[in-house]
Parts: structure tokens; C-alpha cells; sequence
């Protein structure tokens, strides 16, 4: 039995994943008017759309149940490099708006580098600065975006 | 049609028609090169600019974006045995046995002429199928919309390579994504959790960067996947087919051509199925199949064109639809609308420069993608050896400031971030992610269109049936489900067989 669900672990989790989702969807979506059938109300379709979901996450873990054992995909980036550029994404969200673009290039991109395994302290800080001024170059002088370079 | 030609020709030939189609395909043959980024994640990330520019010029630099990446991927795949992108990967079967053999620059010559002969024949059908399929489509209710959209999606997930009710699933997680924002007809804000910044929708930038740009870019973070770069020199001379050579590969080109051309324009099959059935072909019908496998020109030649002639005719629902075929045409369309070009029949008419333009741009493009493939392999040959520590934060940089200059929201970059997260879960769960976009696209329309025919039918099903187009394909959803249904309860029922 143990054996029979952690070689269909991937499917179940999937399957378990959609129902979850389509319950969560219908919750949410439980105060939008319905309406009629000839006036749909913006509930209408949100909830043909998690009845869906719950019936196929449903209709999936039934189906995985019964079919062939599976495994997990193979491509799967390293864990830690996962961490770290999610971090350098935190840290452009937070320094766009404050500090401006090219300080916001560089801290994430100098973050970011750290997500590789060969790190070079003096390298990494060159890339940073070069790319945050050619990023800046191509938005702000090439497209004409209003983007701050620098702020305090 | 001769003033149609002219008027495209004048737009594509223009200063600007000319930069940005020249950019596009250089920006796609660049990243395209690169194996580890394919080409959902090349023109994601490369999408962004195209939101700056007249749309007219925005849609012809994303198609060179597109096309180019086509033409990249090859590259990588004849050199290093590495499909740069998935429509390249049949080409490794005999592309790298030639490489090997020292006739890389024949196989990446045959490559660019195959290309270049599937794109203008591809175009050529894009140019003369378009307008009559717009006017019939001028005739379509919201019946028919409804009807068409829905059979397109259930036809995209159940031809696509997984699983055909995973593939259903996450077309649904995508209608569902696609609904978040302001309901338009009653202005109720639909999964918005009060934050203003998605009163106006998901930013499809962000979800398409999210799910393929991201996950790709962080794996190539620790050394992108190695091979082994020729050594010697790839000379013009080297590159030339003999006649012998010529003959070899000249009806594999025009028979890649017809299959990619129809598989191509239906919907939720395009290039990669393509490739595959081309090259199965050839070797079905090739008096040496031997050769297969070990640097038969036709096994490069076929796949290629057929691959590039399905890049072309995937425009034609498109553009005379106005219904993507697959989630590349699910973008392209996401660009349209943000310059609020309304997708439809009604394209051609109102916006003749636009289509016209993005016509003559393929044939202007296709000549610079010659020009640039053919003399400059040594470069791309280098390309090959960029060293991808230095490469990944870069390309971090780049989608980052990408995203944000699209909307200046910040919210956005979080939703790329969780979009990525999400990616990288659902390929560890086995999912095909490409419908995904193909719901959050067409999720929305089909709630518009069945909305109205309700309120134009008072809530009566038949009319879905009278009319004979749309009828046509509620039958044709409703075969495709079964035939699916009634294969899997067969195998239910009678396990024995299945396994035989």
C-alpha cells in the first residue's frame, strides 16, 4: 500500500494540487452573483471552472490511483540557486521604487550571482555595474521609459 | 492584392520596419542559439520591449523573434547535439552525425535554404488563405466563437505531447488565471483580493516570463547543459551542397513545407509534431531509411522547413480568427490587445498595414536570417562558448526591469516570481505547461461569447446546434473527448489488451 501510493507520489500530489485549487477558486468565488442561466452574473463561469477543476483533480487521482508507477520530472534547478534568485527578484521589487533603477540592477544582479557555483567576488561586481548601466541605457535612453536612475 | 503587397512591402521595407524585424531576428537567433532557453522563453523574455513600440513594428519584431529563434535553435542543435530549442530537436538526429562527419557547414547551409524555402511557401499561404478565412469568420456569431474557441483548447490539450487530461487541467488553471481582474459587464473585481494593482488582469508577461523564463534561466544558473563545440573552421566553400546534394534535398524541403503548413495553421499542434512527423516520413519513404541517423540530408532538410513553414501558417487562425493556435500565438495576441488591437476577422480590414506589414516583414526577415546565418556561423559558433555564470544574472537584470517597465508595477515582479515557483513545481509534477497560456488567453473570450449567446438565445443550447458552422465543431469537441474517453475506459475494461 506504501509502496503502491510514493511510486504514484507525483500524480497524487498533482491530482491533490487541483482539487485544492478548484475548492480554494469556488470559495472564493462563492460571493459573485450567479445570475441566470440567460443572465449570467460574473459568478457563473468562475464556478463552471472550480466545479471543473475539483471534478478533474477527482477524476485524476482516480486514474492515477490505477495507472503505471511515475516519477518526478527531471528537470529540477538546484534548491539553493531557487533561493537565490528569488531573493535578487525580492530585492529589485523593493529597491525599484525607492532607489531607483540602476541600484536596483545592481544589488539583484549582484545577488543573483551567488546562484551559480563559480562565484568570483571582483567579476560578479563589474557584471553588476556593467549591466546596470546598459539596462539602463536600452529602457530609459533607448525605449524612453520614466524610469528614475538614481534616487535616495 | 498587388496594393495590399505594397502597402505590407511599404511598412516592412520603412527605416523602422527594417530595424526592428532586423533586430527581432538577430535578438531570436541569439538567444535561440543557446541551448537550455527555448523559444517560449526567448520571446517571453524579449516580449517586454515589444510593448514600448507601435504595434505594427511591436508584432513584426516579436514574429522575427519567433522565426529567428527557429532558425537559432538549429545551430545548437547541428553543433553541439544540443536542440536549442524543442522544434530543433529532430534536427540533432542527423544534423550532429553530419557535424561529425566534418559537413557541418553543409548541414547548417541546407538548414538556412530549408528554412528559407519553408518560410516564403508558409507566408505565401499565410497571404492568400488569410482573407477568405476573415470573411467567412466576419459571419460568425458568438455561437461560433464560443464553439471554435472551445475546440481549440480541448483540441490543444488533448493532440499535445503529455497527458491529455493533465493538459485539459491546466488549460482550466489558465481560464481560471485569466479571469482576475474587473468583471467587465458588471464590474465586479473577480479574485482580486482588493489589491488595485489586478483590477485590470494578471500581466501576461510576467505569468508567460514566470513559467518558462525563469525556471530555464535559474537551471542554466549552475553551468548550462556542456557539449562539445567543432573545432576546425566552418568555410564557405565547406558549405556548399554539391548537385548530388541538391537533389538530395530538394523534395524533403517541399514535402516539410506541406506538413508543416498543415500542421501549422490547426490549432494546438504546430512545429514540434511537425518536425517529428517529417522526419518520419522521410524515412518512410526514402530508398536509403539507412542512412537515417547517420547525417541523412533529408533528415535535416524536412524537419527544418517543415518546422519554419508551421512558424508562418501558425498565423493564419490567428490573425484571421483571431483565436491562437498555441501558446506562442497566445502572446502575440497579448501584445495586440495591450496596443488595443481587438483580435478578429475585422484585423485585416482595420489595421490592412498591420497584417500586410507582418507579411512582407516574413519574406524582409527570412532574406536577413540567410544573410545573417550563412556568413556569421563562426560568431554563432563562439556564441556557443559563452561561459552561462556570466550569462544568467544578465538575462535576472533583464526580465526583471523587463516586466516592471511594462506596467511600473511592482506587484508584478512578485507575480513573476511566484509564476516561476509555480513553474517549477508543475514540471516536477509532470505537467505541460504551454495550454496554460492558451486558457489565460482564450479564457476570458470564451466567457464574452457564451455570455452573449445566452442572453441572445435566452439561455437555449440548440442554437449551438442549428447553426451548421458552429455545430461542426461541437461535434468535433465532442469527438475528440470521446475518442479519448472511450481508449481509456478500453483499456479499463479489457487491460489485457492494452498491454499486448
Amino acid at each position: 500500500m506504501r509502496t503502491h501510493i510514493s511510486q504514484r507520489l507525483p500524480d497524487l500530489v498533482g491530482a491533490g494540487l487541483v482539487t485544492a485549487l478548484g475548492i480554494f477558486a469556488y470559495v472564493q468565488g462563492a460571493g459573485y452573483d450567479m445570475g441566470t442561466i440567460r443572465e449570467m452574473g460574473p459568478g457563473y463561469f468562475p464556478r463552471i471552472l472550480s466545479v471543473g477543476l475539483i471534478l478533474m483533480g477527482l477524476l485524476y487521482a482516480f486514474v492515477a490511483w490505477r495507472a503505471e508507477p511515475v516519477s518526478f520530472g527531471e528537470e529540477r534547478p538546484a534548491p539553493l540557486s531557487v533561493l537565490i534568485i528569488c531573493a535578487s527578484l525580492v530585492v529589485f521589487a523593493l529597491l525599484i521604487e525607492r532607489n531607483g533603477l540602476v541600484p536596483a540592477i545592481f544589488f539583484s544582479t549582484f545577488l543573483s550571482t551567488f546562484a551559480s557555483d563559480k562565484r568570483h567576488i571582483p567579476t560578479a561586481l563589474l557584471l553588476s555595474a556593467l549591466t546596470a548601466l546598459a539596462c539602463a541605457a536600452i529602457f530609459v535612453w533607448g525605449l524612453s521609459l520614466p524610469f528614475k536612475y538614481f534616487a535616495i | 492584392m498587388i496594393e495590399n503587397i505594397l502597402l505590407g512591402l511599404s511598412v516592412a521595407l520603412s527605416m523602422k520596419g527594417l530595424f526592428y524585424c532586423g533586430l527581432g531576428v538577430l535578438l531570436g537567433t541569439v538567444v535561440g542559439v543557446l541551448p537550455g532557453l527555448g523559444t517560449m522563453a526567448t520571446l517571453a523574455m524579449l516580449m517586454p520591449i515589444t510593448y514600448h513600440i507601435d504595434p505594427n513594428f511591436a508584432v513584426i519584431m516579436l514574429a522575427g523573434i519567433y522565426y529567428g529563434a527557429a532558425y537559432g535553435g538549429s545551430t545548437a542543435s547541428i553543433l553541439l547535439n544540443l536542440p536549442g530549442t524543442v522544434t530543433s530537436v529532430v534536427t540533432t538526429l542527423d544534423g550532429y552525425p553530419m557535424a561529425q562527419q566534418g559537413k557541418a557547414g553543409l548541414a547548417l547551409f541546407i538548414t538556412a535554404i530549408a528554412s528559407f524555402v519553408g518560410s516564403m511557401i508558409g507566408a505565401v499561404l499565410l497571404a492568400v488563405l488569410t482573407v477568405p478565412l476573415a470573411n467567412i469568420a466576419m459571419k460568425f456569431g458568438p455561437q461560433e466563437y464560443t464553439a471554435l474557441m472551445v475546440f481549440g483548447l480541448v483540441a490543444a490539450s488533448m493532440l499535445s505531447t503529455g497527458r491529455p487530461l493533465k493538459s485539459l487541467i491546466i488549460v482550466f488553471v489558465g481560464m481560471l488565471l485569466g479571469l482576475v481582474g474587473i468583471d467587465m459587464n458588471s464590474g465586479t473585481s473577480r479574485y482580486t483580493f482588493n489589491l488595485p494593482e489586478l483590477f485590470d488582469g494578471l500581466s501576461l508577461v510576467a505569468i508567460a516570463l514566470g513559467l518558462f523564463g525563469l525556471p530555464e534561466i535559474i537551471t542554466t544558473a549552475r553551468g548550462g547543459p556542456e557539449g562539445k563545440v567543432t573545432e576546425e573552421r566552418i568555410t564557405l566553400r565547406s558549405m556548399l551542397p554539391s548537385r548530388a546534394e541538391w537533389r538530395e534535398s530538394a523534395w524533403p524541403m517541399l514535402r516539410g513545407t506541406g506538413i508543416g503548413s498543415f500542421f501549422g495553421a490547426l490549432p494546438g499542434t504546430g512545429g514540434m509534431i511537425a518536425t517529428f512527423i517529417s522526419y518520419a516520413v522521410e524515412k518512410r519513404i526514402s530508398r536509403t531509411p539507412e542512412k537515417f541517423g547517420h547525417g541523412a540530408i533529408a533528415g535535416v532538410a524536412s524537419p527544418e522547413a517543415a518546422n519554419n513553414a508551421a512558424v508562418q501558417t501558425a498565423f493564419i487562425p490567428t490573425m484571421s480568427l483571431g483565436i491562437p493556435g498555441d501558446a506562442v500565438m497566445a502572446m502575440m495576441l497579448g501584445v495586440l490587445m495591450v496596443h488595443g488591437v481587438i483580435p478578429g476577422p475585422q484585423v485585416i480590414t482595420e489595421h490592412p498595414d498591420l497584417f500586410w506589414g507582418l507579411v512582407a516583414s516574413f519574406v524582409v526577415g527570412n532574406i536577413l536570417l540567410v544573410g545573417l546565418n550563412i556568413p556569421l556561423v563562426g560568431l554563432w559558433v563562439r556564441l556557443l562558448k559563452v561561459p552561462y555564470h556570466l550569462l544568467y544574472p544578465i538575462m535576472i537584470a533583464f526580465v526583471c526591469v523587463g516586466i516592471y517597465s511594462v506596467r511600473s508595477s511592482v506587484l508584478d515582479i512578485y507575480i513573476l516570481l511566484g509564476a516561476g515557483i509555480v513553474g517549477i513545481v508543475l514540471k516536477l509534477l509532470r505537467f505541460e505547461l504551454a495550454t496554460l497560456l492558451l486558457g489565460f488567453v482564450l479564457g476570458p473570450m470564451i466567457e464574452e461569447n457564451f455570455r452573449r449567446t445566452m442572453t441572445v438565445t435566452n439561455g437555449d443550447f440548440s442554437s449551438f446546434l442549428d447553426r451548421p458552422i458552429a455545430a461542426v465543431f461541437v461535434f468535433g469537441t465532442l469527438a475528440i473527448v470521446g475518442f479519448f474517453v472511450i481508449r481509456y475506459l478500453m483499456r479499463f475494461i479489457m487491460p489485457a489488451r492494452a498491454n499486448a
